[in-house]
């Protein structure tokens, strides 16, 4: 690294890097819960998913908060974390503790979640600067969008299987990286208490897993009527108000 | 202009005690060790450290922690030294209290005392099961300390060599060798403080760390300094044979009921357990019936050694015999010696609840070393003590050399007080670093610098010494023969000794001695020459070897570790104070401590070891009563 | 009998900077004897299996007893005290290495002046004001806290700890888990925790108690049981507490 990024990168050490653990939890983490939330609403139909996309669609400083709250923090959490990442001398051939795997695994995962989140946003927020659609002109039949982008540029099962794979990893890195957080900020400090809190972690990867998949077996199976199919309630009730 | 530092060899607990004073004292200090000072072999001393605080209503006081020094040690300990080591002892402990030892605590959060062997307070500061670790690890820290303040600078990984004398015989530097480049380099030094520790390795195997050779006692001793009641040897009986040391084990196994045996049959090869009982030879119960296993150290020491050596009993043929604990239920021994078990199944792989463990004495500590000084200095009490920074305490019998620690032969006489070897250690280690700091006040010379051709001379020998063993090939291996060595001091120089084995050792050594001459190694380069810095030792342990086994020759009586069964004194049986008997026992007595209650100081010649004797200053409490243990 | 010979596939270095390679060696079989007994017969024997004569093996030993630190080595891909390895419990051929995250000097013999170089850095000492006695002892420590202290007073300074970090290593700044531990049990002591700040402060500069990455294995391989992700844990809470003060209070 040059000795011009290294100087207030060392005098700032340890805010940086108490930063970087916070940023995977907050917002990164609380916006992953939010959008695995959300996304699960396909399950309960597609008027609900649209409902709350276009709750969140309709927030104030929409912008303002994607870049503050999601964009600068990912890219932050993601560009020192590759500087993290990179000082790993990863031992499990040699150490196979259960640990010692999870501290592996956290760092393959960031990898692997890190190209998932690019595709994802190549995929559908950004899509249109590839000849795509945009997503804002799917308005407000968002579900019947999305399914439609599951089946562009690669047949749906080839897209359903990059997602399981991404959707696993971003969990488990959030999970796992939670564990790592409340020890790195001292919140947990016992063996005890630490495994209480892997197991609490890891019912909060289930809950998120679960989500994710039932989103993803919705978006596969079901059957959205989209612009052709009457319009949705919502929609004109927020064309009243406006 | 910067001071000359003085020179350290050995950071054990004496060698950082000594470094800390000089350190605190603005003095700077080069010390020298073997390797990472944390590591050195006080850590090993497991049981606690003696000091009197009373906290357990018993009514101790000092004077019984120096009565008990002085009769333990069968009189021949300087007594005005050990008036200070026992009345200082509180001071030192609750330094190292200040330092963050981590003492045992009482529920009201001070420091915890224990029963130790041979007195009959609880007198002992002690830390887990790792009191001499904690120690060392305490004082390490500190040393520390000065090493940042720039103070302290460490040479670790260095081997100590000889002395640089000037040509009135002051020592005024050292020579070392960099065990990494085995290159040899001069240092002048102020002055200069020994703390090398024990020599027990003379003896092959033995309890003490592998590096716990007695060598650079052994150089000093061959360029002038006195060596002092060499012969005074402390065995453990229950040791544990290992290939690579005989390991302490813990007394407790015989007080809780632990049977000591062999198989009455010559190199019977059957399993313990296959050996019905009439088979079994319980030879402490059979000799000994009142105490049975329980006899005293050295009483059973003794007795193992002739069942082996005499009677060629030893389990397997071996240097071995049974101490067994299998007819007792487990739930007892786990609950009475669990720690101690465990760490014999860690070190030997054999379960202790169901196999007997196999035990022979080892040697331990010596009480013996390199002559030291002091000042004596009467208090308003009347008693004679060390006088406070005296630059005569702790000196050798070369000016400008001071000794601190085991390698020393203050304080414990013929024998050692448990737990006395952690204080003895720390509080010379202070005593030694004050004497030198007054010693650099009065002597105005010793802060000059030598002239470097005398440095220079002495490097040259040394280097041409290694030289010469590397280039050698006269076909005996250093490590051959310290084994050799080992087998004839645990033969005819061990718990028991008679004057023809004695002669018959003096003999044996000097042909080792002469065999070592044409040392060989296997290992011809200069990088990490380990055979090299091992034939070096090997060589120097013979010769100290010798002077022990000299002093053991010329001492015709029992004291305290020393034991001639020609020469033994016994307590004529039921008689007490006031029978005739006993009287004449004690007229005996008298007139034994007449001729040799005093101390051996052996000097290097040519031609071996010339013992002289000097008296024991025993004004603080003298002889009147023969120790009596009934 | 198969057990008649013990076998060792030790590796070996002539020179710091000279490349490693393999020496097997075979000795005769006795029971009782450990990694270092054994080394210690091929120091005076030393001959490889293929019956050529080499200069003996090098490595560092001193106590035999699990309390120095100085023989740690890895035996059959373990780091730990070479003095406690029984022949009788290891599969053979027994292999031995240098301790891998610290520079070689020869053979198994490794440099380690770096941990003790961290003590210094964290400044793992009680602040006395002299050795002399002042007539006091320290203040009350409970029978609880000490035995607290007691498990972090055990540190030998060893090494596996650090050699199975996969966070520590030659590249890397990260101070590693034993110093870690020297700290939580100053920052304990009822004195020694004046300089608690000034530690902490130590720890939150590069390569401190931040680049931990929560592997957890040297908890599981320290030779004393040292609750070393224990003491990270406390420091973590320690240095975010004392990061907080800085920040708002300073």
């Amino acid at each position: 690294m040059a000795e011009a990024v290294a100087g207030p990168l060392d005098q700032h050490h340890f805010a940086i890097r108490r930063l970087h653990s916070l940023m995977g939890i907050v917002p990164i983490g609380a916006f992953l819960f939010n959008h695995l939330l959300t996304n699960s609403t396909a399950f309960l139909g597609e008027k609900n998913f649209d409902d709350h996309v276009l709750w969140i669609h309709h927030m104030p400083w929409l912008l303002a908060i994607e870049v503050c709250f999601i964009f600068v923090p990912i890219a932050f959490h993601a560009v020192y974390g590759v500087v993290i990442a990179l000082q790993a001398r990863s031992n499990v051939s040699r150490y196979g503790y259960g640990d010692n795997w999870r501290y592996m695994l956290q760092r393959v995962t960031a990898w692997i979640t890190l190209v998932f989140i690019v595709v994802h946003l190549v995929h559908f927020r950004f899509a249109h600067w590839f000849g795509a659609e945009s997503y804002a002109a799917a308005h407000p039949y968002f579900l019947a969008f999305t399914q439609q982008g599951f089946t562009m540029w690669l047949p749906m099962s080839a897209w359903m299987v990059i997602y399981v794979i991404g959707l696993a990893a971003a969990v488990f890195h959030l999970c796992n990286g939670l564990v790592t957080f409340c020890i790195t900020w001292g919140v947990v400090i016992g063996d005890d208490s630490r495994k209480r809190l892997s197991l609490a972690a890891a019912a909060l990867g289930l809950l998120l897993m679960a989500w994710g998949l039932i989103s993803l077996y919705a978006l596969g199976t079901m059957e959205a009527r989209g612009p052709g199919g009457a319009e949705p309630a919502h929609v004109a009730q927020h064309e009243h108000l406006s | 202009m910067a001071k000359l530092p003085v020179a350290v060899i050995g950071g054990g607990l004496g060698g950082l005690w000594a470094t800390l004073r000089l350190a605190e004292a603005g003095i700077p200090v080069n010390l020298f060790s073997l390797f990472p000072v944390k590591r050195s072999h006080s850590c090993c001393a497991q049981g606690g450290i003696n000091a009197v605080f009373d906290i357990k209503g018993e009514h101790d006081s000092i004077w019984q922690h120096i009565v008990d020094t002085i009769k333990g040690g069968d009189y021949l300990a300087d007594q005005p030294p050990i008036v200070s080591l026992c009345e200082e002892a509180p001071g030192l402990i609750r330094t190292f209290d200040r330092m963050g030892v981590t003492f045992s605590r009482t529920p009201e959060g001070i420091m915890d005392q224990r029963l130790f062997g041979g007195v009959k307070n609880r007198r002992t500061c002690f830390a887990g099961a790792t009191t001499g670790a904690q120690l060392l690890y305490a004082v390490d820290e500190q040393v520390r300390r000065w090493e940042v303040e720039g103070l302290v600078n460490k040479f670790e990984f260095w081997d100590f060599l000889s002395l640089v004398l000037d040509d009135a015989g002051v020592c005024r530097g050292v020579t070392a060798m960099d065990l990494k480049t085995s290159q040899v380099r001069a240092f002048p030094a102020a002055a200069t403080i020994l703390a090398t520790g024990g020599l027990a390795l003379v003896y092959g195997r033995s309890t003490m760390s592998s590096n716990s050779t007695g060598a650079p006692a052994g150089r000093v001793y061959q360029q002038g300094a006195k060596f002092a009641n060499g012969e005074f040897i402390q065995f453990h009986p229950t040791g544990i044979p290992g290939h690579d040391k005989n390991r302490l084990m813990s007394e407790a196994c015989r007080g809780e009921g632990g049977r000591v045996w062999v198989p009455r049959g010559k190199g019977d090869k059957r399993p313990p357990r296959d050996i019905p009982e009439e088979e079994r030879f319980y030879f402490l119960e059979e000799w000994y019936p009142t105490y049975g296993n329980t006899v005293p150290r050295d009483v059973g020491s003794r007795a193992i050694f002739k069942v082996v050596h005499h009677m060629g009993l030893g389990v397997s043929g071996q240097e071995m015999v049974y101490l067994d604990l299998t007819h007792k239920p487990r739930e007892f021994l786990e609950a009475r010696l669990g720690g101690i078990l465990e760490m014999y199944e860690t070190f030997t792989g054999e379960d202790p609840y169901t196999q007997p463990l196999k035990i022979f004495p080892a040697a331990h500590y010596s009480m013996g070393g390199l002559w030291v000084g002091y000042e004596a200095e009467q208090g308003a009490d009347g008693l004679m003590r060390m006088k406070h920074a005296s630059p005569k305490n702790h000196a050798t019998s070369i000016p400008g050399l001071y000794a601190c620690g085991e390698c020393d032969f203050a304080y414990h006489g013929a024998n050692r007080l448990g737990a006395n070897s952690l204080l003895s250690a720390s509080f010379s280690g202070r005593v030694a670093g004050d004497a030198v700091t007054a010693y650099l006040k009065s002597e105005k010379k010793a802060g000059e610098e030598i002239e470097s051709s005398k440095c220079e001379a002495e490097r040259a020998r040394q280097d041409e010494i290694n030289q010469r063993m590397i280039r050698a090939d006269g076909g005996e291996n250093a490590f051959t023969l310290h084994g050799e060595l080992g087998d004839l001091m645990r033969t005819d120089v061990f718990v028991e000794r008679d004057n023809a084995a004695l002669d018959r050792a003096l003999d044996g050594i000097r042909m080792l001695r002469e065999r070592s001459a044409n040392i060989c190694l296997d290992h011809k380069g200069d990088w990490s020459n380990q055979s090299l810095s091992w034939g070096r030792q090997v060589q120097d342990m013979i010769v100290l070897a010798e002077a022990i086994t000299k002093c053991a020759r010329m001492r015709d009586e029992c004291r305290g570790s020393h034991y001639k069964e020609a020469f033994e004194l016994k307590v004529p049986e039921g008689k007490f104070e006031g029978d005739p008997e006993y009287a004449e026992y004690k007229a005996q007595w008298k007139a034994n401590n007449d001729q040799w209650l005093k101390h051996a100081l052996v000097s290097f010649t040519a031609d071996g070891p010339e013992v002289e004797y000097a008296p024991v200053d025993t004004c603080v409490m003298p002889p009147e009563k023969p120790r009596d243990y009934r | 009998m198969a057990d008649a010979q013990i076998r060792f596939r030790i590796k070996r270095q002539d020179k710091p900077d000279a490349a490693p390679y393999w020496d097997d060696f075979v000795m005769p079989y006795a029971p009782g004897h450990n990694v270092v007994s054994a080394l210690m017969y091929l120091r005076e024997h030393p001959v490889n299996a293929r019956g050529r004569g080499v200069e003996p093996v090098v490595w560092e030993s001193n106590c035999m007893e699990e309390v120095c630190g100085a023989c740690a080595m890895i035996v059959n891909g373990t780091p730990r005290q070479a003095c406690a390895a029984l022949i009788d419990q290891l599969t053979q051929p027994i292999t031995l290495e240098p301790l891998s995250k610290f520079p070689v000097v020869r053979d198994l013999l490794v440099e380690r002046e770096r941990m003790f170089a961290a003590l210094k850095q964290v400044k793992a000492w009680v602040p006395l004001d002299g050795s002399q006695d002042i007539h006091e002892g320290a203040p009350r420590i409970s029978p609880v806290d000490q035995s607290l202290r007691y498990l972090f007073s055990r540190c030998m300074t060893c090494g596996c700890c650090m050699e199975v970090c996969p966070q520590f290593h030659e590249d890397s700044r990260f101070i590693g888990p034993a110093p870690l531990g020297q700290v939580a049990l100053h920052n304990q002591h009822p004195t020694s925790t004046y300089f608690r700040s000034e530690r902490l402060q130590a720890l939150m500069e590069p390569g401190g108690i931040a680049d931990c990455g929560n592997a957890q294995n040297c908890v599981k391989v320290c030779p004393k049981d040292i609750p070393l992700t224990q003491a990270i844990g406390e420091l973590g809470r320690q240095t975010t507490v004392q990061w907080l003060k800085d920040l708002f209070v300073r």
